[in-house]
């Protein structure tokens, strides 16, 4: 898979910072597993991180804090070794970083439907809404824009709108000045992995008052 | 020069840089007053609390650029003495970084201890070939941060990891300090401002945007331009690995 959209930098930067909101920090994950000039840039800005870090002043630690390591170090050595993670399995179309809580399939999720044509499944997470969305081929989402920031990727299917066409791999990282309805453009089901830090905006008066009903 | 000497002028060399951001900062935005307090205080403390006394007796204190060998030796013969040159060179800078992401003093100092006890368990793992010592130590840090936060609301958790291991090693130039520092010295202050908001007070984009009352669009395109300019300056020699 060789994705031609692709995080912002921006957001690429935030996440190796550690300062993206979960649900965003999530999708950028899922993109990243799949894309190596992201990896690459992440790196790159890990590596920033570590450099201001480093120029950071000290703050002193609690006179204890040496001995007190120490003595912890000697546990663990007593403890068990830890056992190594079970690998995952190669099969399946869920993203790497959620299978451990989704599984492997996206066809076995219980999708719950939102519209006609549209189905949902929510992700908890602590910061920021994350959801998958079905899209039924030739459906198209209302139009609307965003309060915040919104990261999309496209796990099967595509879809296309305002902004370009988008396949599976890629992610829309929008600004919120955008105004857009996206709608799918082939024969199968288009799903996509949708994390948002605020709720949407919608123009019609239909969507903005069913809002509420499905916490878009 | 030896990576010692150029570390030891590096430090000498921080308030000067810093203050002369800081006076910029001040001049075109007021808003700024609490990061020149907090340079200010870098200025004292490093003229006044320079690195003497700080290693350990009968162990080499740990600097940058010896610290990928340090980190592998430590692996190998799992000595606690290297641990602790280690640990001193990292803790107190964890501290720091912690507190600037919003944990109190305690919490900051318990998280350090959890970070650098993985880095005993974990150690021999390391890999310089993938990541420089610092690098590696961040990303434990960072991630510690944020199981922290998602403790606190852990009714609300899935088990999701954002930061797994990467499946694919990048070709990393070896970032020059030197050089990363001037690239940050030459951005512009707004843009500098953001990058140190994001990585020094893990502020989101729209925390951002709300604090300082711009427009969400013009973060993002800030840190953009900030990062892809940090990027050139470190591209600038390659061949040059970790």
């Amino acid at each position: 898979m060789k994705p031609h959209h692709h995080p912002d930098a921006s957001s690429l930067m935030s996440y190796a910072a550690g300062s993206l909101p979960d649900a965003l920090a999530t999708v950028v994950a899922c993109h990243v597993a799949v894309c190596e000039q992201c990896q690459q840039a992440v790196a790159e800005a890990e590596q920033l991180g570590h450099f201001l870090m480093e120029q950071q002043q000290q703050t002193e630690l609690s006179a204890h804090a040496r001995n007190d390591i120490i003595s912890m170090l000697d546990a663990v050595e007593q403890s068990e070794p830890e056992q190594p993670a079970s690998p995952v399995h190669d099969e399946g179309d869920i993203p790497l970083p959620l299978r451990p809580y989704l599984g492997d399939k996206l066809d076995s999720l219980h999708w719950k439907t939102m519209a006609p044509g549209i189905r949902q499944f929510i992700i908890p997470t602590t910061k920021g809404r994350l959801r998958l969305l079905k899209i039924a081929p030739g459906t198209s989402m209302p139009i609307h824009g965003h309060s915040g920031s919104e990261l999309t990727m496209v796990l099967r299917g595509s879809y296309g709108d305002e902004v370009g066409r988008f396949q599976a791999g890629d992610v829309a990282d929008l600004d919120p000045e955008i105004y857009h309805q996206p709608a799918t453009d082939t024969h199968e089901d288009c799903i996509c992995l949708i994390a948002t830090d605020a709720p949407l905006k919608f123009t019609g008066l239909v969507p903005r008052i069913l809002q509420p009903f499905f916490q878009l | 020069m030896s990576v010692k000497e150029k570390l030891s002028c590096y430090t000498e060399h921080i308030p000067i840089w810093f203050m002369i951001r800081a006076l910029l900062f001040c001049v075109k935005d007021d808003k700024c007053i609490s990061a020149v307090y907090f340079m200010m205080h870098l200025a004292i403390y490093n003229k006044t609390m320079k690195p003497e006394g700080k290693g350990v007796e009968g162990s080499e204190p740990a600097d940058s650029g010896n610290l990928n060998r340090t980190l592998v030796d430590l692996g190998k013969y799992r000595d606690k003495q290297l641990f602790l040159s280690v640990y001193d060179y990292f803790a107190p800078r964890l501290k720091s970084h912690l507190m600037g992401r919003g944990a109190h003093s305690e919490q900051a100092e318990e998280l350090v201890q959890e970070a650098m006890l993985a880095v005993w368990k974990h150690c021999g793992n390391f890999n310089p070939d993938k990541a420089a010592a610092s690098t590696w130590v961040f990303r434990i840090t960072r991630n510690l941060w944020i199981d922290r936060m998602r403790k606190d609301k852990s009714h609300l958790m899935s088990p999701i990891d954002n930061y797994p291991e990467p499946t694919y090693t990048p070709s990393l130039v070896a970032a020059d300090s030197d050089k990363l520092k001037q690239a940050i010295a030459r951005l512009p202050q707004s843009q500098a401002q953001l990058v140190y908001k994001v990585y020094y007070e893990g502020k989101t984009h729209r925390e951002i945007a709300d604090e300082n009352n711009m427009p969400l669009g013009s973060v993002k395109s800030g840190l953009r331009l900030a990062f892809e300019k940090l990027r050139a300056f470190t591209k600038a020699q390659p061949g040059e690995k970790l």
